[in-house]
């Protein structure tokens, strides 16, 4: 039986980062993984930093707060950890081809502006300025944020693994957790299928088996799951320095779920196109299907000009594993003493700053930002 | 012993010699030159892998973009030119 303070299950983006964090304090920290760093989602996601997501839920003051700071947190990441990812502050830009999309945008991008960040609503000449080769058919504009950028995300969780090691963390992969001992509604016991710890705290960072790993310790997680499917080509003549996304209004899917099918295409830095996505609800698993990749091959050539001989290297997929409202889930969970939530869906743009408050709770008691909206409370306050 | 028929193949505007069933690449290491193409980063590269799966030999053959030199047959009198990373450009092999 070890001791330790806390046991940090899952080692994606936002359980690594987690990690890092509390390495730097002097809380005993063990990171269990369950296969291999990064093996979860993390090593299918798109790499975008990204802040104009508020047309989906509207603008909220704590989200967009956390969501700049993590954002900045970046600029200085690779340095802090000594390792690289990758990163770039390429600027965001989403294009526009429906009027009442442009609309909405156009009244995204006010309310950002007043609250003071750094993005614009450019018009088609402006939008073509910054995106020569674009399809300009049918393109009305674009909302365009200097603040966003991209990493490649297979680095990501890595590097604050290194970093963690660096502090002397432990770090374990290849190691699921098997069961949770909660007695009194404290947590007596982690129980991997190689070790025991018995941790202060629980910091569940397990993205799509969050669930599972809650229901080990009697309580939930309420996840929808949503796969997303992305292709990857071979390595072209530089196309685009940065990401292009394209967000048409929504559409009903199969089954009748609402879903803004966006497009996103970015290169690589070895000169390869990747391209996404697909939104397949309750799809709990990383197959890819014949039918997403047409989808995404076809959206994408309508971004920019895509030779059609352009082989695809290989198509793969993640689960993303949204709560309710969209909205993350992070801090303590009031049904069993020292649990703490670290789950959302949008991983990349928040791994720093989910880290670093994650961490400051654990270290001081209180969170570094205000985080009363995202205590899992709310799925069960009536 | 015969010899293999022999051939001129155009590389950047220089005929150089190849034999029959030689790779495109392999026709261009034996005339001395090993850098095929340049990065973004106006480095120079050239064959790695040998096998099709690295894209270091990439160049543009017969105004076809992209092709892997390596896994590329030279057949007589075909146009090879060298692809300039250092530019951001717009393909011009547009799909529907």
């Amino acid at each position: 039986m070890k001791k330790v303070d806390v046991c940090v299950i899952g080692g994606g983006v936002i359980g690594s980062a987690v990690t890092y964090y509390l390495s730097k304090t002097n809380k005993s920290v063990v990171l269990l993984e369950r296969k291999a760093i990064g093996s979860g989602s993390a090593r299918a996601t798109f790499g975008l930093l990204t802040i104009q997501l508020f047309k989906y839920f509207g603008i909220i003051d704590s989200y967009l707060k956390i969501t700049e700071e993590s954002i900045r947190m970046y600029e200085t990441l690779e340095k802090e950890l000594g390792a690289s990812i990758q990163h770039r502050r390429t600027g965001g830009l989403v294009v526009i081809k429906d009027e009442d999309n442009y609309k909405d945008r156009a009244e995204m991008v006010s309310s950002l502006k007043k609250r003071n960040i750094d993005i614009d609503i450019l018009d088609k000449k402006q939008t073509i300025e910054i995106v020569p080769n674009l399809k300009s058919d049918g393109v009305l504009g674009a909302s365009y944020s200097e603040l966003e950028g991209e990493v490649n995300p297979l680095m990501l969780s890595d590097a604050f693994v290194r970093g963690a090691l660096k502090n002397k963390a432990e770090v374990v992969s290849n190691d699921p957790v098997a069961s949770v001992l909660v007695k009194n509604g404290k947590i007596e016991a982690v129980n991997t299928t190689q070790n025991c710890y018995q941790p202060k705290y629980v910091v569940n960072a397990a993205g799509m088996w969050a669930n599972e790993i809650a229901k080990m310790a009697g309580i939930d997680v309420p996840l929808r799951m949503q796969r997303g499917q992305l292709i990857l080509t071979e390595p072209v003549r530089p196309l685009l320095d940065m990401v292009i996304q394209l967000v048409p209004p929504p559409t009903i899917d199969d089954v009748g779920n609402s879903i803004v099918l966006s497009t996103e295409i970015r290169q690589m830095i070895n000169g390869n196109l990747l391209m996404g996505g697909t939104r397949d609800y309750d799809e709990a698993n990383t197959r890819t299907t014949l039918a997403g990749i047409k989808s995404i091959a076809k959206r994408a050539a309508s971004i920019i000009p895509l030779n059609k001989n352009i082989n695809v290297l290989r198509a793969f997929s993640g689960v993303r594993h949204i709560p309710e409202d969209g909205l993350p889930i992070m801090g303590f969970d009031r049904r069993v003493d020292g649990w703490v939530n670290a789950v959302m869906h949008v991983g990349i743009t928040l791994a720093p700053v989910a880290g670093k408050i994650i961490s400051d709770l654990i270290d001081t008691g209180r969170p570094s930002f205000d985080i009363s909206e995202f205590l899992i409370d709310r799925f069960y306050k009536k | 012993m015969d010899k293999k028929h022999e051939f001129l193949i155009q590389v950047d505007g220089e005929k150089i010699k190849a034999v029959e069933g030689q790779t495109i690449a392999a026709a261009i290491l034996s005339s001395g030159r090993v850098g095929f193409r340049k990065t973004k980063t106006k480095r120079m590269r050239g064959p790695y892998c040998g096998m099709g799966v690295c894209y270091e030999c990439r160049m543009t053959v017969n105004g076809v973009e992209n092709l892997r030199t390596c896994v590329t047959k030279a057949e007589p009198g075909c146009i090879v030119e060298t692809q300039d990373d250092t530019l951001l450009l717009g393909d011009k092999n547009e799909t529907g």
